[in-house]
Parts: C-alpha cells; structure tokens; sequence
C-alpha cells in the first residue's frame, strides 16, 4: 500500500494522472487500430475482437439505461434484434403500396438505407415501450421487458415464412468482399468505428445536463420531478436513445460483410444476462467500464476455453504428459456468474470502473455512488450531535 | 407485401384526412388555457395536428391534445415511419385475408379500450369520483363493447366492482371466441360437435398443469410478500431441485441395487423432500450471504441490486448445472404406473356425445402433489407460530420486531422456504418433462406472470393465477389454427396476459394496494 501511495505521488508530481490516463488510452486505440496488420493473429482472434467490439456498444448502452438512467431494462437484446430483423426484412423483401404506386423494391433500397429504417423502427419501438413503461419501477419495468423481449423472440422463432425461424435471417452485407482477409480487416475496423462512435454519443449524452438530469431521477423520482426536472420526457428519450444504438448496433454487426446469420437463440434472456454481467463487472455507472468490461470479459471467455497449465521444474502429471489441460466447456460462464456475483457485493462499482477513476484524478466514485451517502438514522444522529 | 387496393384507398380516403381535419381543428385550442410565455406555436401545432390525425387517427390527435410536449419532429417522424410500416403489415397479413370480422376486433376493440382506457379515467378524477379500477373495467368495456361504454362510466361514473369487470371480462373472451369460430369453422375448439370434448380436454389439461405451476409461484410471491423483491434466480433453483431428485434416485437405486444385489428402482417421490432441503439450504446460505446485507442498510438502491444479485446467483447455478449435469436431457422414472385417467365417452343426444376425456396419470399425480403442498404451505402461515410471524413481517416490518419476530430470521426462512418450493415442483415435474439446464428460464416466466396476474404477495392469488395461466396455454395451443406455431406460441399466449395485466392492473387480481 505504501508503495502505492509512493508510485501515486509520483506520478502526481511528473505528468499527472488525468495526462496518463489519456496516453494509455490512446496507446489503447493505437493498439486496437494495428492490431489486424499483425499478420501473426489468425482470423479467429479477430472474430473474437469483432464482437468484443459489439458487445461492448451493447454493454455500454446498457450501462446508460440502467446504470445513469436506473432504468433496469432485460429488453436490450429485442431492441438490437428489432434493427437487425427489421434492416434484414426491408432489404430482403422490400415494400410496395400499390395504392400509392409506391413500391420499393428490394433493389432499390440500399444496405444503408436498410439500416437506417431498422435503427429508425427500433427507436420507434422504443418510443412506444418507453412510454408504456411510465408507470412501472423496478421489479415490474424488469419483468415487463423480459416479457416483451421473450414475446419478440418467439415471434420470430415462429414467424419462420418471414425471419426463416431458428436458421435465423442473413441481411443484405454492407460489403461484398471475396478475399477473406480483407474482409475480417474490414468487418474489424467498421464495427471499432461503430464502436467509437456510439461511446462518443453516448458520453455526450451521459455528460450533458440530460445525464445529470438522468442521475436525479435515478436517486430519486419524485424529489426530481419536484425540482423541475421533466421526468417523462427524459425517461422515453433515453429508452429512445440506447434502443436506437443498438437497434444499429444490431442492424450494422449482422449486415458488415453478411458473415452472420441473426438468429433467435440472440435475443434469449441469458443473451442479455451475458451483457448485463459484462456492465456489472466493468462498472455499471461508467459507459467506458462497461464497455471495456464487456471486451475484456469476451476476450478472456474465449481464450478460457481450454486452460493449459505447462507443469514447471519438468514435472509430469501420470499420463506422462507435462501440461494440464482443462475442457473448461460451462465452468467458465459458471465463474463468470461467480465474478459477477461478489462483484455486486463486495465492488459495486465494478471492477474496472476504479481503475478508470483513479485516472481521472477527481475521485468520481466519491461523487457519484450513494454508497456512501448518509442513511436516515446518520443524518438524525448527526442533528442530535449538532443540537 | 401488396397491399389490397380498395381497402387502402378506403382508409386513407375516409380516416386519415377526417382526422388530420379534426387535429388541424383541435390542437391550436391548446393555446386557449395557456399564459402568454407558454404559447405553443400554432404552425407547429397545424403542422402536428394534421400528422398526427392522418397518421394515428384519433390516437395521434388525442395524443398531441393531451401531451404537448410529445409534439416533436422526432416523434411525428417516428410516429408515422412506424404507423406506416405496422398498418401495412397489419393490413397485408391479418385483415386483407379474412376481412370483415377481425377488421372490428382487431381494430376497433383495441381502438375503443384505448380510449376509453385513456379519458374514462380522466373524467373520474375530473369529477372526483373514486377511481379505483376504473382503467381495467374501462379498457376491457371498451374492447368489449366498443363507445358505449363511454355511455356507461362517462356521466354517472358508477363504482367499478368485480362484477363489472367478470361481465366485461367474460364479453370480450366470448367476443374473441365468436370471431375465431367465424374465421376458423373448421378449428378443433369450434367444429361442433366435438368441440365440447375437446375443449373440456384441453381445459383439463390446463387445470391440472396449472396447479404445478402454482406451486412454484407461490413460492415467488411469498419472498416477495415477505421481502420486497422479485427473486430472478426462481426458475435456476426450479430446475436445480429437479436435477437434485434425479441425481438422488439415480445414485440411490445404484447403491440399494448394489447393497441387495437386486434391481432397485426409488419412486420419484422420494426425490421431492431431498431436492427441498437441499435448496432450502442453499437459499438460505444465499439468502445470508447476499440479500441480509440489503436490510442491513449496507446497500443503496436496494431493489435493483435485488435483481442483479439474484439473477446473477440463477445464472451461477444454471451454468454449474450445464458444467456438471451437461446438456443432454434426462428424466426420472414414473409416479405411478397408471399411464391415464378417462372419462368415458357418454351418449348424451343421438348426434351429441360427451368424452372421451384423458389426462395423463403422472400430471394428476403432481397436480395432487402441488395442492397437497400449496394447503400445507397455508396451513403453515395461518397456523403456526412461525407462518403467523412471516405474515407479520410482510405486512409490518418494525411492529412484528416489536412483538417479538427477528425479521433477519423471517427473511431468511421467506427465501428459504420460496426456493424450497421452486425446487419441490421440479423435482415433481422431472418425471413428466425433459429436464435440460435452460428448462428453468421457461417456467420462471411463467410463474412470473402468475405472480403478476394473481397479485404479488397473494398466496391464493397464485393458486389461481397458475391455473388461469394453465388453461390459457392449454387453450391457446389447442386453438391455434396452426398446430405447430400453436405449440410454439404457448408460452406467447401468456405473456401476453402479463403485459396487459402489467399495463392495466399492476396490483393484480388478489393483490394489495401498493403503499
């Protein structure tokens, strides 16, 4: 501990924590940015990076419904299969008014424009769950949106003449690239883009007045309502929001080069238990924690798959061979929701969250948690003390 | 997707323009109640009116009246981007093949509960009168009888009992059934003159289902009564308990055949009374573990970290149990070797006759099973010492304290206990479904609905609440003019039950008024 505080003041005196925290990062991006001409990295590791890259817009715009919002959605995963399905469909089959002598064929819409109305038909969704969600808090709005995710989810299991049920519907790719390669280099730095691009917004809008209005509402309904802040509007426009990033999110990951089918199975509720484990533990305040949480547990769910332990001191086990290998199979998620667990308990804040905290240099955790604000019985006993 | 030329025409022709009039008539009005700063401006309200009207028809105008502040660009623009593309499908696929009678249900009973479900309540807080109810009876007359509810409820505004709602209730279901005996003659549930039988088997069917599913909702509803919370790790500890009975009997009747030297096989029975003290253990060393510290004060945002901790506790057990058990499925021998029970068929007219009706010997079983239990559950919380201090502490925390119960204790047991019962009615439907590691996130939506449905907290409201859930599944499969997305569609059928009940009744049908 000592030597922390050492290295802390140290790096306080030189260049500072907030200066550090932004020279990793960069060096962060600047890894990510290289990373797929490292001819040694195989396709499947990028693969792996790719839907780190997803999952980390999911986590992340998770984070900012619940986590700032307090608004504890499980329909994330229907919003983002809403914007792919929705994009797949209009690009498939198109629409026509023969009334109207309007009639889109599918070859006259776009793969963009196909994307754009199922961010569009998301966020619209979203409008109208946002708005019947008004009235219900907590445990209800939770039970309400795993209702009507499991309700969607069925819809298309079952709807198979349209969404092709449980083969899943391929959407019309964004790119038509043959050699696999480039393809895998493309999907990698569309979906990093993509990736950026929502974290930006997405912090915009968590670091505007919107976002504290957000938090007040979180802590306290009522009291914010009381101090002016619009309760309703900022409840559907951030329902709104988060369901139109990951409706495009959705629409964007299963179209970039048509190498994925989306399927039903996606938008089941352990689907969407993964992403709220990934927000947990990244730090379910923080969209940066949540999204590198989201990443990092990815990456190390799938590199977990088999766990070899190379025996030191030229040990044998009895069979003669010198590693222990282990089929991890279901064990890991089993940690995982472990991890998660005491996470909840013991680190509210997640576990990356503090890390990224201590760079910022402004102890935000003290700010922002109300772990640490007074109950009742403190600020009574605080009064007696004071009178 | 083509849509029939006429039928469009129709509603544009007639609808849309009407009630874009109507809106660009309405809403400058807006501006008559306002002060001079809050003035609204009047092209925008035209401008809304009009989209609105064409748009969404008298919900759009209504909408923009009674809300101004969703008049945006934002939610015009995605108002009718969605209106456009849900009418078309709607058209294309539900009202373009059997037109005439499912245009009034589909559309106009919605339509009218919407309505009415919106102003009904508005004019009784208007006129003070006490509105407790009113926007479930008001919902379900106006889907069931259409604008003349508004002349029911509008000017006297009577008291709304139960009876208003089981009369509205029972039209509107007999509604739905005429339309769907008009467009399906051929169906099973309608094609006289079986369709008694059958819907008498189906009903069976769904009664004695739903009585199992109770069992597990009780259990939800007692953490909840006691509580506060929703445990989301309900349906993991329902399939555990079933994995714990089979792993019993399994090893079980491994060692007594290997200890008399004779096949052995241990009735499934006995598996219920491990897998419950198994789980209690569990749930009360979890409950210990991870929930105490919330009543303690020591966590902020309580229900919400309910959730979270709870779910991520399932999601521990349901992938231990994939890592372990694997993903193969497995069941557990018979309760009893009668396979089923028949009524017999009985002559009632020349051309009418009555049965055969079949269930199914182990399903009667584990429904005698559930009740037997739920009736021992209530003896427990009437009768007992302990069961008495439960109710306290659910209906008054402090002044059970006062008399002497240690709510930590009560807490513990309620999560306890509600886990035990959760994996009791796994261990007695292990020997009648395939038991895989994800059966669990199936049931819990369901006993999430019957909780919801029955009210939460009740006890009784559970009981029923599972067996209306039962036959609406039975039913609702039974029925479906497609037999293969009928069965898929079964647990679709209640949730949607659960989202009404939720939007429209959220106390539930035996539930108690949230304070």
């Amino acid at each position: 501990m000592a030597l922390f505080k050492r290295i802390e003041s140290a790096i306080d005196g030189s260049i500072g924590r907030r200066r550090l925290g932004y020279a990793l990062l960069g060096l962060v991006i600047l890894f990510f940015l290289w990373f797929p001409n490292d001819t040694s990295q195989s396709n499947y590791v990028k693969t792996v990076f790719i839907s780190g890259f997803f999952y980390a817009i999911l986590s992340s715009s998770w984070a900012l419904l619940a986590g700032i919002a307090g608004q504890f959605s499980f329909g994330h995963m229907a919003f983002m299969g809403i914007g792919a399905y929705v994009a797949g469909l209009f690009a498939r089959d198109g629409i026509t008014f023969a009334a109207l002598g309007i009639a889109l064929t599918p070859e006259s819409i776009s793969s963009v424009g196909a994307i754009v109305i199922g961010t569009i038909v998301a966020g619209a969704v979203g409008l109208v769950i946002g708005w019947l969600l008004l009235r219900l808090r907590s445990a209800y709005l939770a039970l309400f949106t795993i209702a009507f995710s499991e309700l969607f989810r069925i819809a298309m299991l079952t709807e198979y003449d349209y969404t092709g049920g449980s083969n899943g519907l391929s959407l019309r790719p964004l790119l038509q690239v043959a050699d696999v390669d480039t393809a895998r280099q493309i999907e990698y730095y569309l979906m990093f883009a993509l990736l950026i691009v929502c974290l930006l917004l997405m912090y915009r809008v968590a670091h505007s007045p919107i976002g504290m209005f957000l938090r007040a509402m979180r802590e306290d309904e009522d009291a914010a309502s009381a101090l002016g802040v619009n309760v309703v509007r900022y409840k559907i426009l951030i329902f709104v929001f988060t369901s139109m990033i990951v409706g495009l999110a959705g629409a964007i990951f299963y179209s970039d080069i048509g190498s994925e089918r989306i399927i039903p199975e996606q938008l089941e509720v352990l689907q969407m238990s993964l992403i709220i484990a990934y927000a947990v533990i990244g730090g379910m305040e923080s969209l940066l924690g949540a999204a590198a949480g989201a990443f990092i547990s990815r990456y190390l769910l799938e590199a977990m798959r088999e766990v070899v332990i190379t025996l030191p001191l030229g040990l044998t086990l009895p069979d003669g061979s010198d590693a222990f290998v282990w089929e991890t199979g279901a064990w890991r998620f089993a940690l995982f929701g472990l991890v998660m667990v005491f996470t909840l308990r013991y680190m509210r804040n997640g576990l990356l969250y503090p890390i990224l905290d201590w760079f910022s240099g402004r102890d935000l955790i003290m700010q922002e948690t109300v772990s640490i604000r007074k109950s009742d019985d403190d600020v009574a006993a605080d009064m007696e003390d004071s009178g | 997707m083509v849509i029939e030329d006429t039928l469009f025409i129709l509603w544009l022709m007639v609808a849309g323009p009407l009630w874009a009039a109507v809106g660009l008539y309405l809403l400058p009005n807006l501006n008559h109640n306002r002060s001079e700063k809050d003035q609204l401006p009047v092209t925008q309200l035209q401008i809304a009116g009009v989209i609105g009207g064409f748009a969404l028809g008298p919900i759009g105008v209504g909408l923009f009246y009674f809300e101004p502040h969703l008049i945006r660009r934002t939610t015009i623009a995605a108002g009718i981007i969605v209106t456009v593309f849900v009418s078309s499908q709607v058209l294309v696929r539900v009202v373009e093949p059997n037109l005439p009678s499912v245009l009034w249900l589909v559309l106009a009973g919605p339509l009218w509960a919407a309505l009415a479900a919106y102003f009904i309540p508005r004019q009784y807080r208007m006129v003070e009168a006490d509105d407790q109810n009113v926007l479930t009876a008001a919902a379900l007359g106006g889907f069931a009888i259409g604008p003349l509810i508004f002349g029911l409820m509008w000017k006297h505004t009577p008291k709304i009992s139960r009876d208003w709602m089981i009369i509205l209730g029972s039209l509107g279901a007999w509604q739905i059934y005429t339309v769907f005996a008009i467009n399906n003659p051929d169906n099973l549930c309608v094609a006289a003159p079986f369709h008694v039988t059958y819907l008498t088997q189906q009903t069976a069917n769904g009664v004695v289902i739903g009585a199992i599913y109770s069992l597990m909702a009780v259990g939800l509803t007692l953490i909840y009564s006691v509580q506060g919370i929703v445990s989301f790790a309900h349906g993991q500890l329902y399939m555990v308990g079933g994995y714990f009975s089979f792993y019993f009997l399994m090893f079980g009747a491994n060692f007594l055949s290997d200890l008399t030297g004779t096949e052995v096989t241990i009735n499934p029975l006995w598996g219920i009374p491990v897998a419950a003290v198994i789980v209690f253990v569990m749930g009360a060393a979890f409950e210990r573990a991870f929930l105490k510290p919330m009543h303690d004060g020591l966590i902020e945002r309580v229900s919400e970290y309910a959730i979270l901790i709870t779910f991520g506790f399932g999601f521990f057990i349901e992938y231990t149990t994939l890592a372990i058990a694997g993903p193969f499925p497995q069941r557990t021998g018979r309760f009893i070797e009668i396979r089923r029970f028949t009524l017999q068929r009985t002559q009632i007219t020349d051309d009418f006759a009555f049965g055969p009706i079949n269930i199914i010997g182990d399903r009667v079983f584990a429904m005698i099973i559930g009740i037997v239990l739920i009736f021992a559950l209530l003896y427990f919380l009437q009768r007992t010492w302990t069961g008495r201090g439960l109710r306290a502490t659910s209906q008054d925390k402090q002044a059970a304290a006062v008399a002497g119960i240690n709510p930590t204790n009560m807490n513990t047991l309620s999560f306890a206990l509600g886990s035990m019962l959760a994996a009791m009615s796994g261990a007695a439907l292990i020997p009648i479904f395939a038991w895989v590691p994800w059966v669990g996130a199936e049931m819990v939506g369901r006993s999430y609905v019957i909780v919801v449905l029955g009210g939460l907290g009740s006890v009784p409201g559970a009981l029923v609440g599972g067996i209306i859930v039962g036959i609406v599944e039975a039913l609702g499969a039974g029925c479906h003019p497609d037999p293969s997305k009928g069965a898929a569609y079964k647990e679709a059928f209640a949730l949607v039950i659960f989202a009404l009940v939720l939007l429209l009744k959220p106390t539930g049908l035996f539930g108690r008024e949230q304070h």
